[in-house]
């Protein structure tokens, strides 16, 4: 059976071909010059939805990583501090021990100033806030220091919670230790002034080396050990939470480099295909255009007359 | 019996038939670019013959009438699609102009600042005192306000303009149904209703327009004229030689937008929902069900993060421009959002019927136009430090609220997604994009089925034209045919006359 075709030039489907042909090119050109291989959401709705989703995923991703960042600045912050405490207390237990050949009231004098000295570690700042205040955020010290003499020796304005970060979304760190559990080794109203209470044992031992009192100086220098104990269970603790942190922070990173990569996969156009693919499109719109050109334009009457 | 003044009558039926087609051929000739004609003929049909004696003897030719070749069918068919495509066209591009308000391409786009949003609690918690970290919160959460309210502009706004379309639409149905109707006059007159080829072609053309702008059934009755009626049955435009005109009014029940009627006998019906293709039929669809459809979504993602936040902020304490601790103070306020406290379990929203914040299973929360309120609690903004940032009273330092805060973006079950009261959806994030796709999946679904329509409407259209269209060496070829049958009409013509003169010449011996 014989189709009639009246005119070639105005017949529809070779004009609907040719702008078929010219709105795919234009499409792959938008593509090479934005570097996306989906420009709207309409052109592949399955892969902006994906995207969205990897984005949001690294984003969050990201959030835990720089709260990771934050966590192990204020931890390494804690471990400094921990690291003078402790040589402190080396210095004081030398100290006690080095009264037996007689220098009792210059070493009491030295207990006395590194007394201070752990005061000022407890009251240690960074960038405008105590790190050891608990959750009590206010522009007083936590330990106020009435005198050795004074009932209580020390007032102690923090409390005894402890801050936690959030360093995944099932997970939290705590960054912080409270000032009480640091120097008295427990919650102040119960430990202040007891053998764990390290403020209280620096100025028991600096009075007994002024009395001359060897038991007194002994009972001192054995609860200033035990402290040394307590502060080194409290340095690995701080230091095991790093390493928590830091392996958290690491797989999250590595985490996210996969998400980027699946992210640019869909994301970016691949630009050996597109040109190709430009250069195709390019020569049919030519041949197409060619064609209808040389299509025979004669008809009957330019051989009647 | 057949004589010499016979044969002269023979000689002239040749001749004019001859000239008459010659004639139709040239029409055919001067309309070959004529869109929607249809290529006519003439029906050549041998005159009655007369007796003699025992022989019958032919008495010429005439022409009985001028055909045009067309295929009824095809054209309704071709009415159709039209239809169809200029319905899908009109959707793909709408949707495609809207989906640049869902793009997100990680620096800017709703997830993007949701997220951020969130992400400032989390910096928060590190430092919950801290006065630039506090503001950073309340200069994210109206990030996000404006970006929620710009995606939501953008497609008010283009329903807005779809809404001028359609006013700018129907007066042109009009004109062009009482140009059918005019028409269907002039056509049914005729003692042949087929007879005026050329009326009928025009009225195929502007039947061909009025598709394109609103889906018709189209029907023929017995005088050949063009019945016309809406898609779905639901009024008549043309009937006969009367064209019911289809008037706009506002309707304060769908934001003053245009409802469209047709009058016909003093009865105006309601025909806004009841217009399926055409141009016409895809813009209330687009204006009354698709586009708001993503506006509501909107909405219910800003109301429940309004009311997912506010709900944590409010149990929590803050600390306000005095130093004292503060309580109760929601995050977002706005018209629509619930801040009692504690919140109706449903977060009862506006009920439009009784505007009031009960919500229960029976009246369902409405967060119809929230997004154009929500603000950021003015308290909050002069105060910052008024951020719930901490779950004991008196302790500022305390960022186990701040953490619940941050904690929303991983929570299930936030958002109303379906509008009954149910919280049953993904994170926030999984909702965006839940949204996202289906903007894009519409845009997709109509991109292909306005191809599909192409591409059918082409090929009904080259149908029609093979059946109808004027072929240049066809019309040629008979051309020369009648200009030899009219030569030789007229060579028979001259040959007849010199036997009468040689006959009169003998008659008179002259």
């Amino acid at each position: 059976m014989t189709m009639r075709v009246p005119n070639l030039l105005n017949n529809a489907q070779s004009m609907l071909d040719l702008q078929r042909i010219k709105q795919q090119y234009a499409q792959t050109v938008l593509q090479l010059t934005t570097g996306k291989a989906v420009i709207n959401v309409g052109d592949d709705p399955t892969a902006s939805a994906q995207m969205s989703n990897y984005q949001s995923s690294i984003d969050l991703n990201s959030q835990y990583i720089s709260q990771a960042d934050t966590a192990t600045g204020q931890l390494q912050n804690s471990s400094t501090i921990l690291t003078s405490i402790t040589n402190d207390i080396n210095r004081l237990v030398e100290l006690g021990q080095g009264a037996a050949s007689g220098n009792g009231s210059a070493n009491a004098t030295e207990v006395d100033s590194i007394r201070t000295d752990l005061i000022s570690l407890g009251n240690t700042q960074i960038q405008g806030r105590y790190l050891f205040s608990g959750t009590v955020a206010s522009s007083t010290p936590p330990f106020v220091d009435n005198g050795a003499a004074a009932v209580p020796a020390v007032t102690y304005n923090g409390d005894n919670l402890t801050t936690q970060l959030n360093i995944s979304s099932s997970a939290t760190v705590t960054t912080n230790i409270p000032g009480d559990t640091l120097l008295f080794g427990g919650p102040a109203a119960t430990s202040q002034g007891t053998a764990t209470d390290l403020l209280a044992q620096a100025a028991a031992l600096s009075a007994n080396l002024t009395s001359n009192n060897a038991a007194g100086v002994q009972t001192a220098l054995t609860n200033l050990q035990a402290i040394s104990s307590r502060i080194g269970v409290l340095t690995t603790d701080l230091g095991g939470r790093e390493n928590g942190v830091t392996n958290m922070q690491n797989g999250l990173n590595d985490f996210n480099a996969n998400l980027q990569t699946q992210l640019s996969t869909i994301q970016s156009v691949d630009y050996p295909t597109a040109i190709t693919q430009l250069s195709q499109e390019s020569l049919s719109q030519q041949a197409s255009l060619n064609a209808m050109a040389r299509a025979n334009q004669k008809s009957l009457f330019d051989y009647i007359a | 019996m057949a004589n010499l003044t016979t044969s002269l009558g023979i000689g002239l039926s040749g001749l004019q038939a001859a000239q008459q087609s010659m004639s139709v051929i040239g029409h055919n000739i001067a309309n070959i670019n004529t869109p929607g004609y249809s290529q006519q003929s003439t029906v050549l049909t041998t005159n009655p013959s007369q007796e003699y004696g025992n022989l019958q003897f032919g008495t010429g030719v005439n022409v009985s009438s001028v055909q045009a070749l067309r295929d009824q069918f095809l054209n309704l068919q071709l009415t159709q699609s039209i239809c169809n495509q200029s319905s899908a066209e009109t959707h793909s591009n709408a949707l495609q102009a809207v989906s640049s308000a869902f793009a997100d391409d990680g620096t800017t786009g709703l997830n993007t600042q949701i997220q951020a949003f969130f992400a400032s609690f989390q910096t928060l918690s590190a430092d919950p005192t801290n006065a630039s970290l506090q503001q950073n919160v309340v200069g994210k959460a109206q990030s996000m306000i404006t970006e929620l309210q710009s995606a939501s502009s953008t497609l008010n706004n283009e329903m807005g303009s779809i809404n001028e379309q359609i006013g700018s639409t129907v007066p042109e149905i009009n004109t062009l149904t009482s140009q059918i109707a005019v028409l269907n006059g002039q056509i049914s007159q005729q003692i042949n209703p087929s007879n005026d080829n050329d009326a009928i072609d025009q009225r195929q053309q502007l039947t061909d327009q009025l598709a394109n702008l609103v889906g018709i059934q189209v029907s023929t009755d017995s005088k050949n004229n063009y019945q016309i009626t809406l898609d779905s049955g639901a009024a008549t435009l043309v009937s006969g030689q009367t064209a019911y005109q289809m008037t706009t009014a506002m309707d304060p029940s769908n934001n003053n937008y245009l409802k469209v009627s047709v009058q016909s006998g003093g009865v105006t019906s309601d025909v806004t929902d009841k217009i399926a293709g055409g141009t016409l039929g895809a813009n209330m669809d687009l204006r009354d069900v698709v586009l708001p459809g993503y506006t509501t979504q909107l909405d219910r993602i800003a109301g429940s993060i309004a009311d997912q936040v506010n709900t944590v902020n409010m149990a929590g304490y803050g600390t306000d421009a005095s130093g004292n601790p503060s309580h109760n103070i929601p995050f977002f306020t706005g018209s629509g959002i619930d801040t009692s406290n504690p919140p109706d379990a449903n977060f009862g929203h506006v009920n439009l019927a009784d505007n009031t914040l009960a919500a229960s299973a029976a009246n369902p929360p409405n967060y119809k136009g929230i997004i154009n309120s929500l603000v950021v609690n003015p308290l909050i903004v002069a105060t910052p430090s008024n951020i719930a940032t901490s779950n004991a009273k008196g302790v500022a330092g305390n960022n186990v609220n701040v953490l619940a805060l941050a904690n929303l973006q991983n929570q299930t079950s936030t958002v109303d997604t379906a509008g009954t009261g149910t919280f049953n959806s993904g994170p926030f994030s999984t909702v965006v994009s839940g949204l996202l796709n289906k903007v894009g999946t519409q845009a997709q679904q109509f991109n292909t089925t306005a191809t599909n329509q192409e591409n059918l409407t082409t090929a009904l259209q080259t149908q029609k034209n093979s059946v109808s269209g004027v072929d240049m060496d066809t019309s040629a070829a008979q051309l020369l045919a009648f200009q030899q049958g009219y030569q030789a009409a007229a060579h028979f013509i001259s040959t007849i006359s010199q036997l009468t003169s040689q006959l009169m010449t003998s008659l008179t011996g002259s």
